[in-house]
């Protein structure tokens, strides 16, 4: 910009006066919030009311998920999709979890509680993708979905599912995939040297271990007994529960076999080969439940539209769905207040938070709901990292954490703050009292640092704090930096690091403290306590019980038929892990979500959980 | 004969340095920590050797950069990001409907609202991908390079006016505040509150319009004062004088003699002026929720997804070096005086 | 006493701007006087010349010093009166509008913790940004231009392909990929350092307990910055920017190179480095200064971009860039979050795109409108 003399002070006069403008200008628009005219657009017929006018549902699911195929499915976005075009035994009421017959009409279970029988309805069918005519859902299928998810070489990662059910044969099954891990693992150093002599030698022994898992699987707990029986043989009666709470989960639904076959084909050991075509691309996808997928815009939305051959479809109240994926939570929360018929959404979604920011405006909407979820945010201390590996440093850290103050001034959505390590299950487990966990102790925090030999956080040598990059991560994590350096005196340095660095970090150990959440896969404590065992592949703290008795008591609760029992044991353990302190509890999730008024049967619930033919639109 | 040979040895160039720049993407990439399939939960080593399988990542470096750079064309490796895509299909969704048959590039779609109403909605190029950035990022440089320049040659030509001021004002404004201030103002106050755009989403027209000033502006600043700039040179040229005296009309004295030399600036920097909306373009997807492929810039290297990242790679750089070329070719064609000599920058 | 040494580092960088800017200032008043006063006129003395009577350049280079003096003593000033830092959390206070009366002028962020404290140690790192990105740049981009131009032929042509492919390249994809390399790289150092530490556990012990009161504030400083990646970071921004100084450089010494006093040095026998050491360079210099000024608010943009991201500095560290990000996610219920942090940088960045534009005015007019 060329410059005359003397002319200089003008020129910033009239760039300053047209900033001036256009800001007020801005403001004054901003602010009185001008009637919002109803975009319409394209050429519009003459504005009839036709009878039927479908009904039309649409709502956030998160980030667009890895893939929506039901047995690998893992994320809560993808599984948000799944639950909807497959069926699975049994679906679940919103609000008491008791199931409800789905692809099963009834089950018995034997007397000594170990054999479920689920006996399949008659009129269940498949339909979609290329098929002329609706051909019927069998057992085998429900066999063929849960073989595949056994298999490792389906890479699914809920694989231990069925041993969390206690499916009979699974502890064996699991204990052989183990014993041929160093074999596998000698393989594949093998391969990446390139020792072709060596892989020659290894490839064919591990082919055959291969094959005896195959055998093992054909063993397993669960077979069809006809076309329409399918019968769950359990190792022991105490998990029968637990079964009844993941039959219902989307990662068992049954998988059209033709289908999946001419789309992934496998060779004669079972590896996988080329893929021709992705089963559940919407072309090819052959369903039994409720909504078939239409339309899929990769990072924008899937469509569903109603499946006419279900056999409740004439009870399935909405036509059609548009699930949208997000990646900007503040552009949905607009779409939401939007006018504009045409873009705004029903739901925000399961799975779309509310940044903390906004949550306190939308508290009091009439439209704001609330469910606490089975799911618990916390901190592991790595136990082989000076000075964590002293109880003493870690209580100490424990102590000076502020929970209600984080809960009501930084994540602000309600949770509630965890002092023990399990979360309160409705019905079935209350955790141990609040004093007796980690309350905000600072004196005691401060006793027990000294006890430790950094009295005032003199002497503490340094640690870092890791969490995965996200607003709220770093704004918990900034908060407890400040609460330890504030009552410890001790200097926490914070590292936000991509998902995955993040995970592969924390899995293999590199971290002193780092972030986690948990969400219970299944309604019951076990599967908190899973975390806590000397040989958990989840200790990430990779601590022991000194007493050694965590691992035992974990395993006698879960195999304990009678509740109150269950319950005492459940509190042992919870006090074990205060005193031992390899995590650090900080709340129970929630989840504040906003739904319009003309949405019906929606229930907040502890596990995300809203099929959308359980729900209706009545305006 | 000249420019045929001259075309020859850049698309020699083009190739090598495509095989230099992926292997040393591939190279960073893998000297990074972290795989694709990294989960909360540990997996099972069998389960993440079937994984690892898949995706080659067990083999020797050459092989495996091999394996991804073939899985450009054949497709057997899924992207590690979205697993049910290759990386191709991905960047070029199919502009079809596999379903019906019918295409999705611009068609209309009846829609029935809530209340009853029918409306005929123009759909375009609803299913993102490359299309979906391809039509923001052309359409923001088509706006840059309009407005930029339009308002830099009036700019010129009242020069130190009040126009003038308020012009390069707002250029400076366009220039200092980035696009993820932009854009969210611009969302809020016209989509939010005004209601007269949507505020995000995609797959008609009316969602192009946002996205397209919000990445365009900076650029158009820009080019407004890089014309402006280049105006100035020439106007008190001799020739130009000349063509006045002799009773040239006025309008055909800007477009034929002025435009022509004092764009040669602006034309400088269209190269980096499209580097820069391919970054932008980042931003506005995230912000306006278009499924573009902006996003995988970023993600496919986070992801540690290398398929993705690899064809992602590969795509971008012949695409930039492709326009290079063109602003090349287009700066020989336009200013006889460098046609026939070695370009000196 | 303890406030001056939680600053010591921010109050001595201070000092030495102040003394940059009054040496500058005093540099031009004398060019000035002795032009005014009939004797010798330089190239440079003639190029200040007319920087001084360019008002706005004057007023930017005031705004950029004020500022760049406010960032550096703010912080210690609201320490000292009222106790405020950029890091300390008062989670009650948070998210609240602009006040008088509760000494938070700017208003907080939802943790409690004040803007204004958070704009200027914001406005520290993102003007070090352009300083250090800027001279890093200049570094290598001059030095590279220089021998490519000056050596001319076959090298000329491979370092300048080299510079086209970088020039091509959108530099994202660069600095994200190099963030996550450069952060495992350091990491395996700070392991190795700890491992180091651990190792020598009992005389460091003893230094430590001896240093009790610096000891603390070092500790203070050392938790909240957390490791000094974005040092590493910002050499990266720099790094990104060069190729198109280098093309500028190269252009410039092209043009030099067949000028008399380079073949007459040539003639005489001097070294190639050293008629590029002191013919070249100086010739140059002039340049260089306005193309890095001109550079400096687009690396700014760059860190800017960098935050929104989620790459740029580590909490509770703040820059301009991330101030941003943060407050556009909130523009319209916390207004003030965005709005203070914006504004200043953009005043900040008019300042260096006026300064730019004034000394290349100053320094070669015949270069106007051409970029």
């Amino acid at each position: 910009m060329s410059n005359e003399e003397g002319k200089g002070p003008w020129q910033s006069i009239a760039i300053a006066a047209s900033v001036a403008i256009v800001t007020v200008f801005m403001f004054a628009l901003a602010s009185t919030g001008c009637n919002k005219r109803d975009a319409g657009n394209g050429k519009e017929a003459t504005g009839q009311k036709t009878a039927a006018v479908p009904t039309h549902l649409r709502f956030g699911i998160g980030a667009e998920p890895k893939t929506i195929d039901s047995t690998k499915c893992y994320e809560s976005a993808g599984i948000e999709v799944v639950m909807n075009y497959c069926e699975p035994l049994v679906w679940y009421d919103q609000a008491t979890f008791v199931p409800i017959p789905g692809a099963a009409e009834r089950w018995d279970v034997s007397p000594d509680g170990k054999t479920y029988t689920f006996h399949l309805r008659a009129n269940a069918t498949w339909w979609g993708g290329a098929l002329t005519k609706p051909e019927p859902v069998t057992a085998s299928d429900f066999v063929a979905a849960w073989r595949r998810l056994l298999d490792p070489k389906t890479a699914a990662q809920y694989i231990e599912l069925p041993q969390h059910m206690g499916i009979a044969g699974t502890t064996q099954y699991f204990a052989e995939l183990k014993r041929i891990q160093p074999l596998v693992e000698k393989l594949t150093a093998a391969e990446k040297t390139g020792d072709a002599a060596r892989v020659a030698t290894l490839e064919p022994q591990v082919q055959r271990e291969y094959a005896a898992l195959a055998l093992l699987r054909q063993g397993l707990g669960f077979r069809a007994d006809g076309p329409n029986r399918f019968v769950v043989d359990l190792e022991d009666a105490a998990r029968g529960k637990i079964l009844m709470k993941l039959v219902g989960f989307p990662i068992l639904c049954p998988v059209h076999q033709p289908t999946l076959a001419r789309c992934e084909p496998r060779d004669a050991q079972g590896n996988a080969l080329p893929r021709v075509c992705t089963w559940t691309d919407p072309e090819h996808l052959v369903a039994n439940g409720p909504y078939l997928i239409t339309e899929h815009v990769l990072n924008s939305h899937f469509t569903l539209e109603r499946n006419p051959k279900y056999w409740d479809a004439a009870n399935v109240a909405i036509d059609r769905a548009t699930l949208i994926s997000v990646t900007d939570e503040v552009g949905m929360l607009r779409r939401y207040e939007s006018k504009d018929m045409d873009d705004t959404i029903d739901w925000l979604g399961a799975n779309v938070p509310i940044p903390p920011d906004r949550i306190d405006m939308w508290k009091s909407h009439p439209d704001y709901r609330t469910s606490t979820l089975y799911g618990t945010y916390f901190y592991w201390f790595n136990t082989r990292q000076r000075p964590l590996g002293d109880v003493n440093v870690r209580r100490a850290l424990c102590f000076a954490i502020d929970r209600q103050s984080i809960v009501t001034n930084v994540t602000r959505g309600g949770q509630v703050p965890l002092t023990g390590a399990f979360p309160p299950l409705a019905g079935e487990y209350s955790p141990i009292p609040a004093v007796d966990g980690f309350t905000f102790d600072p004196a005691l925090a401060q006793q027990l640092l000294a006890a430790a030999g950094f009295p005032n956080g003199r002497g503490f040598p340094s640690v870092t704090l890791k969490y995965n990059t996200n607003v709220g991560h770093k704004a918990v994590a900034e908060a407890i930096q400040d609460m330890w350096r504030t009552h410890l005196g001790v200097s926490v340095a914070l590292q936000n690091q991509d998902w995955s660095s993040f995970v592969t970090d924390r899995n293999s150990g590199n971290f002193q403290v780092a972030r986690a959440g948990w969400q219970g896969d299944y309604l019951h404590t076990h599967t908190f306590a899973s975390m806590f065992p000397s040989n958990s592949a989840f200790n990430d703290a990779k601590w022991s019980d000194p007493s050694g008795q965590l691992d035992g008591l974990v395993d006698r609760a879960l195999r304990e038929t009678d509740p109150a029992k269950a319950q005492t044991l459940y509190q042992r353990i919870e006090r074990i892990l205060v005193a031992g302190a390899p995590a650090c509890p900080v709340y129970v999730y929630t989840k504040p979500d906003l739904v319009k008024p003309y949405v019906k049967g929606y229930h907040p619930n502890a596990k995300n959980y809203h099929p959308i033919h359980q729900l209706r639109i009545e305006r | 004969m000249h420019i045929l040979s001259w075309l020859r040895r850049k698309c020699i160039m083009l190739a090598i340095t495509l095989v230099v720049v992926t292997l040393a993407t591939f190279a960073i990439m893998k000297a990074a920590p972290g795989n694709p399939y990294a989960t909360d939960r540990k997996i099972e080593p069998a389960v993440e050797r079937a994984i690892r399988k898949a995706l080659c990542l067990d083999e020797p470096w050459h092989v495996q950069y091999w394996c991804y750079v073939k899985n450009m064309a054949t497709g057997e490796i899924p992207s590690m990001r979205y697993e049910d895509k290759t990386p191709m299909s991905v960047i070029f969704p199919s502009l079809y409907d596999q379903r019906t048959g019918k295409q999705r590039i611009l068609y209309w779609e009846d829609r029935t609202r809530y209340d009853g109403t029918k409306v005929r909605v123009l759909k375009i190029l609803p299913d993102g991908g490359l299309f979906a950035s391809f039509v923001v990022g052309c359409g923001a440089l088509l706006f840059a390079i309009g407005v930029g320049v339009t308002a830099g040659v009036f700019a010129a030509k009242r020069r130190n006016s009040l126009i003038d001021h308020c012009l390069m004002g707002w250029a400076m404004i366009g220039i200092t505040v980035p696009n993820f201030v932009i854009g969210p103002l611009l969302a809020y106050v016209v989509g939010t509150r005004l209601g007269w755009l949507p505020s995000s989403g995609w797959g008609e027209l009316r969602h192009l319009v946002l996205p397209i000033i919000t990445l365009g502006f900076a650029y158009a600043a820009y080019f407004g004062r890089f014309s402006r700039g280049g105006m100035l040179e020439v106007l008190n040229e001799d020739y130009v004088r000349t063509a006045r005296a002799k009773g040239v009309p006025e309008w055909r004295i800007t477009v034929w003699h002025e435009l022509k030399l004092g764009l040669q600036p602006v034309v400088t920097f269209l190269g980096p002026a499209a580097s820069g909306i391919v970054v932008g373009s980042i931003v506005v997807e995230t912000v306006f929720q278009i499924p573009g492929i902006g996003r995988h810039l970023v993600e496919s290297a986070l992801a540690r997804d290398y398929t993705l990242l690899m064809a992602m790679t590969v795509l971008l750089f012949t695409l930039l070096s492709v326009a290079n070329m063109i602003v090349d070719l287009s700066y020989q064609l336009i200013d006889p005086r460098t046609r026939g000599k070695e370009a000196t920058s | 006493m303890t406030t001056f040494v939680r600053h010591w580092g921010e109050l001595a960088a201070a000092a030495a701007w102040v003394a940059a800017w009054i040496w500058i200032a005093l540099h031009i008043h004398a060019l000035r006087m002795r032009v005014a006063s009939g004797g010798g006129e330089s190239l440079w003395a003639d190029a200040w010349n007319r920087l001084a009577k360019n008002r706005m350049a004057i007023i930017s280079a005031w705004t950029i010093s004020v500022i760049g003096l406010a960032c550096l003593v703010g912080p210690w000033l609201l320490d000292a009166t009222y106790g405020i830092t950029y890091f300390a959390q008062n989670l009650p206070l948070g998210a609240v509008p602009p006040s008088w009366s509760n000494h938070h002028w700017f208003g907080t962020d939802p943790h409690g913790r004040d803007v204004l404290v958070r704009v200027l140690v914001g406005g520290q790192i993102s003007i070090a940004v352009g300083i250090v990105g800027g001279t890093v740049a200049a570094t290598v981009g001059t030095l590279y231009g220089t021998i490519s131009g000056y050596a001319g032929g076959k090298i000329d042509e491979v370092m300048m392909r080299i510079v086209e492919a970088l020039y091509a390249l959108p530099f994202m994809l660069i600095v994200i990929v190099l963030g996550a390399v450069l952060g495992a790289v350091f990491e395996e150092k700070q392991k190795e350092q700890d491992a180091a530490d651990a190792q020598q556990q009992a005389p460091s012990a003893k230094i430590r307990r001896t240093e009790s009161g610096a000891e603390d504030a070092k500790k203070q400083e050392q938790g909240a910055k957390g490791s000094s990646i974005f040092i590493l970071l910002f050499v990266a921004i720099g790094l990104v920017a060069w190729p198109t100084l280098a093309r500028v450089i190269r252009g410039q010494v092209l043009g030099l190179k067949r000028r008399e006093f380079v073949l007459a040095a040539h003639a005489i026998g001097t070294s190639p480095w050293r008629i590029i050491r002191w013919h070249l360079i100086p010739n140059i210099l002039g340049i260089v200064i306005v193309y890095t000024t001109l550079m400096m608010p687009s690396l700014v943009l760059s860190e800017a971009f960098l935050s929104y991201l989620g790459l740029g500095v580590p909490a509770p560290l703040a820059s301009w860039g991330s101030l941003i990000a943060d407050g556009a996610t909130v523009m319209d219920v916390h207004l003030w979050r965005l709005a203070f942090p914006a504004t200043i940088m953009c005043v900040t960045l008019f300042a260096f795109n006026f300064l730019g534009d004034g000394l290349r005015d100053a320094l070669d007019p015949k270069l106007r409108g051409v970029d």
